[in-house]
């Protein structure tokens, strides 16, 4: 019996280390380029250790189950009448609700430290500025907020093209140039279909809805090129609906943004 | 003309075509009709299949070359819908719970048997319409989803059959489901208790409540939809001040319960079969009752985490998270319990 015990112990703890293992190793999720994207990946690496501890536990039983009792030659009849086991039903509801529970804490502090909890807390002020609605997206700001602090941008999207206008340059570009380190607050709206911007490598996807501004806000923090990719079916063309997000050095994007730059028009 | 049937005999015999013609026929036999299902079932899966395999042909280079653009929406659409209103939910519904059903209660037919026809007949024009689409302008290119706006602006005769075709499916599985709950509530021998059903009862029970519950809703979304393409309505339509997020809310009613109108028969049918091969009862049947129609009662409330991307104000995105956390508690449970089934199969009489 003592022996039977041990044998159980190791056969956890080896789940247990190998799903912490690949939970911690293997890495299935693309770059990190923004300051959401470990935050998110914190949350998805402990969902991962979880689900796989369930998986290779249940697997393993299953496996045992079906080669430790299956019927052998000398044996008619059936099996012992159990009809259940109050106890260890309770016992296996518990422990996931906990665990469940455990993860919608987590992830509400995940979610609040994306910035997704912004508008609760800043909800006088948007009742009180805005009388249009805008729909929040993962990093709300207040209005005041953007217009001091971060990078405006105005993105339209339409069939099938992402456009996003500079206020500040007077200019609209195809690409999306962005400073590294900089906070970027986008006002996306549409203008026919529901789009969606998604970047994978900063963990961000948002529709863009017409007739319904939303705001996204993200922190580029890795010098390179990303996709930007419409995740929401907009017509024929939507497979080639990308457009590319090009994170550069401060001065870099100072260059290109001075040369785009049109003057203001005064009439 | 009047038709006299025998009011104690209402499958009178003589009125029934023989052999394999009553597959064909207006049958009343609730087996006829279950083997009906299955068989239009697995046809139109046949087409649906061979949709997918069209799409996979296409996805094979990233070049857009098997078929042009808008036919590869129409392809995506008539696969997504054929598979899931044509395929799943006739065959774990209608094909199985027909034929099982009557049989499990101890009723001698379903409870309103010319119903049970209705519900089936529906189904073949409806799925052969939807097909036929294509050959009108082009079927509906908007996804199974058909979100608006892009199936209000998309060609409307294709997006129209669609609706009308969908709303024909959604009449049949209503239908059924009234049969169901009826038959499971009110047919059962005398003797038989709620709690002595078995496991497969239970979830077409909850099946169909849910179908009862959350199809009704979609008939009434797809119809202002179609409002809104014919007749130039606002509900949907941004351009005229219309609410394209509504549409979304309104259509997850229905399609996240649909997931488990797809799913719970299945459950059902599992926690039939492993019992008899483990040569054991069901492991903790009352738990199991409870956690399908937690199910039933929690399907009903979570339907927004489909749309976490569309702009919902983020209490709601928490309060819908916390319900679908309960939730996945209840589906778990029902996972654990059919696993330990398996286990400790010892001290056989010999």
């Amino acid at each position: 019996m003592l022996n039977k015990n041990i044998y159980l112990i190791l056969i956890i703890s080896l789940v247990f280390a190998i799903s912490f293992w690949i939970g911690f190793n293997v890495n299935l999720l693309p770059a990190e380029a923004s300051i959401n994207a470990p935050i998110y990946d914190e949350l998805f690496k402990i969902l991962f250790i979880i689900g796989l501890i369930i998986f290779i536990g249940m697997t393993i039983a299953v496996i045992y189950s079906l080669f430790k009792f299956r019927k052998r030659n000398d044996q008619i009849g059936d099996g012992i009448a159990l009809e259940g086991n109050l106890s260890l039903e309770i016992v296996w509801t518990i422990i996931p609700s906990i665990i469940v529970l455990l993860i919608g804490l987590y992830s509400y502090n995940i979610y609040d430290r994306m910035g997704g909890m912004k508008e609760l807390n800043h909800n006088h002020e948007m009742m009180s500025s805005n009388t249009e609605k805008i729909w929040a997206g993962i990093s709300q700001t207040s209005d005041n907020e953007i217009a001091i602090n971060n990078l405006p941008i105005e993105v339209s999207a339409m069939q099938f093209a992402f456009l996003f206008n500079y206020p500040k340059g007077n200019f609209i570009s195809g690409e999306l140039h962005v400073p590294v380190d900089q906070k970027v607050s986008m006002k996306m709206e549409s203008k026919d279909v529901i789009h969606a911007f998604w970047v994978p490598e900063f963990r961000i996807k948002q529709d863009i809805i017409p007739g319904q501004p939303t705001i996204l806000n993200f922190t580029p923090t890795k010098v390179g090129k990303y996709p930007i990719i419409c995740a929401e079916l907009c017509g024929p063309y939507h497979g080639g609906m990308r457009a590319s997000i090009i994170v550069e050095e401060e001065s870099d994007y100072n260059e290109w943004f001075n040369k785009n730059k049109k003057p203001e028009v005064n009439l | 003309m009047t038709i006299s049937i025998d009011p104690q005999n209402t499958n009178n015999e003589s009125l029934q075509p023989k052999g394999w013609l009553r597959y064909f026929s207006f049958s009343l036999d609730h087996k006829v009709i279950g083997i009906q299902y299955l068989v239009c079932g697995f046809l139109f899966y046949l087409i649906g299949g061979t949709l997918a395999s069209a799409i996979r042909i296409e996805l094979a280079s990233p070049m857009s070359d098997f078929m042009p653009r808008d036919v590869y929406n129409q392809v995506l659409t008539l696969h997504g819908t054929i598979m899931i209103f044509l395929w799943i939910v006739p065959v774990v519904n209608g094909a199985f719970g027909n034929y099982l059903i009557p049989f499990y209660v101890g009723a001698r037919d379903m409870a309103f048997p010319r119903l049970n026809a209705v519900a089936f007949w529906l189904i073949p024009p409806s799925g052969l319409m939807l097909v036929a689409s294509y050959f009108v302008e082009g079927a509906a290119q908007a996804g199974w989803t058909a979100y608006p706006p892009l199936s209000i602006t998309t060609p409307q005769s294709g997006q129209i059959i669609w609706i009308l075709s969908v709303l024909l499916l959604g009449g049949s599985s209503i239908f059924g489901g009234i049969n169901f709950i009826a038959t499971i509530i009110k047919l059962r021998r005398p003797g038989l208790k709620l709690m002595q059903l078995p496991m497969y009862c239970w979830a077409m029970l909850g099946t169909s409540l849910l179908v009862v519950l959350s199809t009704p809703v979609l008939a009434g979304t797809l119809i202002l939809l179609s409002f809104d393409i014919i007749a130039n309505t606002g509900f949907f339509n941004p351009v005229l001040g219309g609410n394209v997020v509504v549409y979304q809310h309104l259509f997850w009613f229905y399609s996240h319960p649909a997931v488990y109108i797809m799913v719970l028969p299945a459950f059902g049918l599992v926690s039939e079969i492993l019992p008899v091969h483990a040569r054991k009862p069901l492991f903790g049947y009352t738990t199991m009752v409870f956690s399908i129609m937690g199910i039933v009662v929690l399907g009903l409330v979570v339907w927004a985490h489909h749309m976490f991307t569309s702009g919902t104000p983020p209490l709601d995105e928490i309060i819908l998270y916390y319900r679908h956390s309960i939730y996945c508690c209840s589906n778990r449970y029902k996972i654990f319990q059919l696993g330990c089934n398996i286990m400790g199969r010892k001290n056989f009489h010999q």
